[in-house]
């Protein structure tokens, strides 16, 4: 074999010449040098970019195939925690990488935490995906156990978890976030992208409400819906600069728990609902009749006779059956004189102060939950006499808490605010100082001497006006068999100059015994009123005094 | 021509493991930052944890119930319990001949000084 070789190499060459011998030489030659060159040159060039240039992933290796986001905390006034985000894991799998997918979600499935057997191979069953949710916020426990199975393409991920520490306390307020974190609702919703940009530098979002406030008035609130027998309440205290200290609305829900949560519990009655505020509106009523000019605070009005208007008869609720001064048509709530006492300044002005009031918009707070009010498209002199009496108008109980505070502060209009340090007060004078000091007697008269006499607390001069309406069934206001009310208080302290400022609502509150078989709002929201804030009053630092009974506006009052 | 070839081969060749030695410096400097940020991350996210906890332990509802199981005799303060500083000052020397506000606030301070022992 050798010598066959070696002949025919020797025979090649004789049969070519030297020059061209050399010259097939040098072409191999240097082929063999541009080869190795190139080999050394790809060899070199991959040891310095893997020495020098490649960027080494060091860190842990883990799979962020569906990025999740920590939002920033939440806390009250004083820096209480209310909402975090605690770190967690989740189950996922790939299904292209699974590689038995029955045997999977068998062994997955006989962790009892885990979702079923049906449910696991369904998710798993699309090998075209490379992402799927097993189980989101898995316990630590279950964690371990998913790792010791060790199936290919199944993992854990780090994942965050929102929770709501105080639970039920501020759901309408704070509201709540989906299983992504996600805000639905309340401030959640309001400030989701600012939540998820501030997480990073750990900044917080401070709200206006202090848990210490909104827990009493939860507490008192829930046994006040459960005396009487209400299928709801809401309360709201805020400063006369426009914060808002505390809001509860009943019936609430969990926001750590929306499987079990009706829709109907996450409606937020102080923002979302719109109700006919009835007596209350009396405020805003006698407001504009006095900075208007058109009354005084002696002025009479004749309250014997009830007045027709097309089908209805408007009367009192247990009349004096006499002639009312404007304070005593204030205090004793008469509709009669309510309706005099607005013909008198007419349907242009009523809608100028009532605008000016911020009843004709929607209230402009950091809650996209608002509800706008229902205002006649058609505003006659039936619709001046209705509203006079708090009829023919719906507005949000923060609209109506709003406007009542812009009046009593010396008339300035607030604007409400749920964020700390974000009340505002205009400057200009929606009514004038003198216009809001004697509302605030006549308010103070209404807690002495009216149907607010059981939300006073002793030390303190308490401001109030309650309102009682029927709820409309259908197209009309119900019968007396079936008629379903609500009853509002309206109030603050201290008199002379109101720092706080509380409405407190009962949704069909029921006569109990103790209440003589009435459920108007003096017996049911006025000691209700009064248990919120003679619990609430030590913690605002309000220095008790022995009660002036010495009203300016007594003087043209009969009280007897 | 070759002496230049070959201190530039050598420069060269200094040059690589100066820059390799340098990046495997940065890499395990990188590697010890992650490991550092790693152990901030955890020591913040156990934070939370502790932060949540501390706020679920001063639940008003939960410490209303502690109250009201350890503290046993003891009511929540009315709001007949606060006055203000000046009827503080006018019921403490209310007996004092002088009448003078401004003095009985300079004799209520003292008195509060001397309590303290200042």
């Amino acid at each position: 074999m050798k010598g066959t070789f070696f002949e025919g190499f020797a025979l090649w060459r004789k049969s070519k010449s030297h020059a061209t011998l050399m010259e097939c030489l040098r072409v191999r030659i240097t082929f063999t040098c541009i080869t190795g060159i190139l080999i050394f040159a790809g060899v070199s060039y991959r040891l310095a970019n893997i020495m020098i240039i490649d960027e080494h992933n060091t860190s842990t290796i883990s799979i962020q195939k569906n990025e999740i986001i920590r939002k920033a905390d939440i806390v009250d006034r004083n820096g209480e925690l209310l909402a975090t985000s605690i770190t967690t894991a989740s189950c996922y799998g790939d299904p292209s990488v699974v590689i038995d997918i029955d045997d999977a979600a068998r062994k997955l499935s006989k962790i009892p935490e885990l979702p079923s057997f049906e449910l696991i191979k369904q998710k798993l069953s699309d090998k075209n995906k490379h992402f799927v949710w097993i189980m989101r916020h898995v316990p630590p426990r279950v964690q371990e156990k998913v790792m010791d199975l060790g199936i290919p393409g199944i993992a854990l991920q780090k994942d965050y978890k929102r929770i709501y520490i105080h639970g039920n306390l501020f759901s309408h307020v704070i509201g709540c976030s989906d299983i992504d974190g996600n805000g639905i609702s309340g401030l959640e919703k309001r400030f989701n992208d600012e939540l998820n940009r501030h997480a990073e530098s750990r900044k917080k979002l401070a709200i206006s409400l202090d848990i210490r406030l909104q827990s009493i008035m939860y507490d008192e609130l829930q046994e006040s819906v459960q005396k009487f027998g209400a299928i709801g309440g809401n309360a709201i205290l805020m400063t006369t600069d426009g914060e808002i200290l505390a809001m509860v609305s009943l019936p609430d829900f969990d926001p750590n728990d929306l499987s079990k949560t009706m829709s109907i519990n996450m409606f937020n009655r102080n923002t979302l609902g719109v109700f006919e505020p009835g007596s209350t509106l009396k405020i805003l009523n006698v407001a504009i009749a006095l900075d208007s000019g058109s009354a005084r605070v002696n002025s009479t009005f004749d309250a014997t006779t009830p007045i027709r208007l097309g089908r209805h008869m408007i009367k009192d609720f247990r009349g004096k059956n006499r002639t009312l001064s404007l304070a005593e048509a204030f205090v004793f709530s008469s509709n009669i004189a309510a309706v005099k006492i607005a013909q008198n300044f007419g349907v242009k002005t009523q809608r100028e102060y009532l605008k000016k009031f911020g009843i004709f918009e929607k209230t402009q707070i950091e809650l996209p939950e608002v509800g706008a009010p229902i205002i006649p498209t058609r505003w006659s002199e039936a619709t001046t006499m209705t509203v006079s009496y708090g009829y023919g108008i719906s507005v949000s109980p923060l609209q109506l808490i709003t406007a009542v505070t812009s009046i009593v502060n010396d008339g300035q209009r607030v604007y409400p605010s749920i964020l700390r340090g974000r009340g505002r007060v205009s400057g200009n004078h929606i009514v004038s100082i003198e216009t809001s000091e004697i509302v605030r007697d006549l308010m103070r008269a209404v807690i002495c001497y009216g149907t607010g006499k059981k939300a006073g607390v002793e030390g303190v001069d308490i401001i109030g006006k309650t309102g009682t309406t029927y709820k409309i069934m259908g197209k009309g206001y119900g019968t007396d068999s079936n008629r379903a009310r609500i009853t509002t208080f309206v109030g603050g302290f201290p008199k002379d100059k109101p720092r706080y400022m509380l409405i407190v609502m009962l949704d069909n509150p029921r006569p109990i015994e103790g209440t003589h078989g009435f459920a108007t709002a003096g017996w049911n929201v006025a000691p209700t009123a009064h248990n919120i804030l003679k619990r609430i009053i030590p913690l605002l630092n309000i220095a008790t005094k022995p009660s002036n009974p010495d009203l300016r506006v007594t003087k043209y009052m009969k009280l007897n | 021509m070759n002496k230049s070839l070959w201190v530039s081969l050598f420069v060269l060749l200094v040059f690589g493991v100066a820059v390799s030695r340098v990046k495997y410096e940065v890499v395990f400097l990188r590697k010890k930052s992650q490991a550092l940020q790693n152990d901030i991350e955890k020591c913040l996210d156990d934070l939370v944890v502790y932060e949540a906890e501390w706020s679920y332990l001063n639940d008003p509802k939960r410490l209303k119930t502690l109250c009201q199981k350890h503290l046993k005799g003891m009511r929540p303060m009315e709001n007949g319990q606060i006055i203000s500083h000046e009827d503080l000052v006018n019921s403490q020397f209310e007996e004092m001949e002088d009448d003078d506000p401004l003095n009985k606030r300079k004799a209520f301070k003292s008195f509060i000084d001397d309590s303290l022992g200042g």
